[in-house]
């Protein structure tokens, strides 16, 4: 029994700790099963590209030269149309769907399944397209459904290794998505492919842009910030030209000019009270989704770091959930801060002060009560009794 | 004698899979560009000094991040996050509720603020808080209707926009600029509508309406 209060208490504990104490025991991973055969990844080589907003499949088709040709081909059956783009990927599209197989019946039902679109028949010019063209098709069909299902992997995380794997169950692959929902992933990566295929020779402003990427970075890293950047063009360009041009209830120019300078300096305010409290936040939480486990606790401690490592949808949430919360809790101190803060900077720095506007319906007001006062005050003197007696 | 039997790991690789990988970081415009072979990076006469000056107010900036990461990972540890999480997990369009949220507490502070305004009369109060109150909900509806309909197209811009730069910079700043593409379609979408359409082109149809109802009253 160990007692706290006991002089050898101390001896006690540490005979206790020490028989509490194992040795870290590492185990090789054995894969006893010789029938399916798991996929390993070479850690020194690049590692493979995650998944991307279009997929995997769609980019490395759009880039392949045998698709290029294909289009080309699909263009000659269409002829020259009005929408001839629209027509070649529709004919690619139904094309490949003849080919590939229908899934089987036997589909293990999930809890929130995909909601599948409805099928329109294929036509009778995809069909001897499909016939002339297999020997191109095919190989483009195996290609496609090897891609998604690296896609739609389920990973997990190895310890020892401290890279993401393939998970196993019962020596067999898990994948995300249905035969069903794989099925039509295959086919819209194959129509996203084609829709990009005419692009890629071309030149175009989107091509290798600076200032672009930037901005879309800044927009991908903190949305608080953008939105910040964008609001000081529209209020330093935008509202104060539709202020100065176009007709409204001012009518004088020194309002006007007050209100354009009222609107710039309360987007110079936003944007550098968004910045300042919003970029410290969002290199935070990318650093904590990123490795939520140096953050927060394990499962086994009771925590929910796993959980936010294990699930993409989750971390996105997340994600949303503090970037917005700063919005909004910094919505109301950022308005009182600009009201407050701009008549007195437009008059001590500019020297300008809004001319106090004739209330039409305050002197009313006054000589109501002026009027009121005045019949009241005029009843009561000759109702006041008087010392001489009645009149 | 009994040997020990050596186990053996099956590898089994797929042949796509690295020749892949390999054609991946082969072709691609970067790589052949910035091609380095154990080279320094290249350093400035003024940068860098300047940057070795400002170390002291670097690490305060990184350390005030690490407290700030800390109180996030404890925020997100709990059992009301995990329900909050798990309930609007699947919700496509929480990015635009919660601006709107945000768009609701301004309105609102707004028109308390003219119903508390102590220099008009009553009956200025309520049309002016009747008129702000309807520019909200028909610029709430616009940028709804108008999210909803550019969807299509800004997914079909961010197609060609990795299609068209796949080679021209690396993969992980590819996928995240195209992340950037769904994020400021919305953006732009709420703020143009928030803070220049409404001002200039609602506020008058809004008032309209308000004085018909002030008139019917």
């Amino acid at each position: 029994m160990i007692n706290s209060l006991s002089k050898d208490s101390h001896i006690t504990q540490r005979r206790r700790s020490l028989k509490m104490a194992k040795p870290q025991e590492k185990s090789i991973l054995i894969l006893e099963k010789k029938s399916t055969p798991a996929i390993k990844y070479n850690t020194s080589v690049n590692k493979p590209a995650k998944i991307s907003f279009s997929g995997l499949s769609s980019r490395t088709l759009a880039n392949d030269a045998s698709f290029k040709r294909l289009y080309e081909i699909g263009k000659e059956y269409v002829g020259q149309v009005k929408h001839q783009h629209k027509e070649t990927i529709k004919l690619i599209k139904d094309s490949v769907d003849l080919l590939i197989p229908d899934a089987k019946k036997d589909i293990i039902e999930k809890k929130h399944p995909k909601k599948i679109s409805k099928k329109q028949e294929p036509s009778q010019l995809a069909k001897t397209f499909a016939e002339k063209n297999k020997e191109m098709l095919l190989p483009l069909v195996k290609k496609a459904t090897d891609l998604t299902k690296h896609d739609n992997l389920v990973m997990r995380t190895d310890p020892i290794t401290k890279t993401k794997v393939p998970k196993l169950i019962d020596g067999e692959i898990e994948y995300r998505a249905n035969p069903e929902e794989m099925r039509e992933e295959i086919i819209s990566s194959v129509e996203n492919a084609a829709k990009a295929t005419t692009e890629t020779g071309k030149k175009h402003w989107y091509k290798d842009n600076k200032a672009l990427n930037y901005f879309l970075l800044l927009a991908e890293k903190n949305n608080v910030a953008f939105s910040a950047t964008f609001a000081l063009l529209l209020t330093c360009i935008l509202r104060p030209a539709s202020i100065m041009t176009l007709p409204g209830n001012k009518k004088n120019k020194d309002d006007q000019k007050y209100a354009a300078t009222h609107s710039i300096a309360s987007g110079i305010i936003g944007y550098v009270c968004a910045y300042l409290v919003s970029n410290p936040v969002a290199t935070a939480m990318k650093k904590v989704l990123s490795n939520p486990l140096d953050y927060m606790r394990s499962k086994k401690q009771g925590g929910y770091g796993n959980y936010i490592e294990d699930s993409k949808k989750a971390n996105g949430c997340a994600d949303v959930w503090i970037s917005r919360g700063v919005d909004i809790a910094m919505a109301v101190p950022k308005a009182l801060i600009t009201i407050a803060l701009i008549p007195p900077i437009l008059k001590y720095v500019f020297g300008w002060e809004k001319k106090k506007s004739i209330n039409n319906n305050k002197i009313e007001a006054n000589n109501k009560t002026f009027a009121s006062k005045n019949v009241m005050q005029n009843t009561k003197i000759a109702l006041k009794p008087t010392k001489s007696g009645t009149k | 004698m009994n040997i020990p039997k050596i186990p053996q790991q099956t590898i089994n690789t797929k042949k796509y899979l690295n020749s892949y990988q390999n054609y991946q970081t082969f072709n691609t415009k970067y790589n052949q560009d910035n091609i380095s072979f154990g080279c320094k990076k290249p350093t400035s006469k003024f940068f860098t000094p300047l940057k070795n000056k400002l170390k002291p107010i670097t690490d305060l900036y990184d350390t005030g991040i690490e407290h700030i990461a800390k109180i996030i990972g404890k925020a997100l540890d709990t059992k009301f996050t995990y329900n909050l999480l798990q309930s609007t997990k699947r919700n496509k369009n929480l990015f635009n509720h919660l601006m709107t949220l945000g768009s609701v507490i301004l309105s609102g502070l707004y028109i308390t603020r003219t119903l508390t305004n102590k220099d008009l009369d009553e009956k200025k109060r309520k049309t002016l808080a009747i008129n702000q109150g309807l520019v909200f909900a028909f610029s709430t509806a616009m940028c709804y209707l108008a999210e909803g309909k550019l969807k299509s197209k800004v997914t079909a811009f961010a197609n060609k926009f990795e299609a068209v730069n796949h080679g021209y910079m690396p993969e992980d700043k590819l996928i995240k600029c195209t992340k950037g593409i769904g994020i400021a379609g919305k953006i732009m979408v709420f703020d143009v509508i928030y803070r220049f359409i409404a001002p200039v082109f609602i506020t008058p149809v809004a008032n309209h309406f308000g004085n018909k109802l002030n008139e019917g009253n």
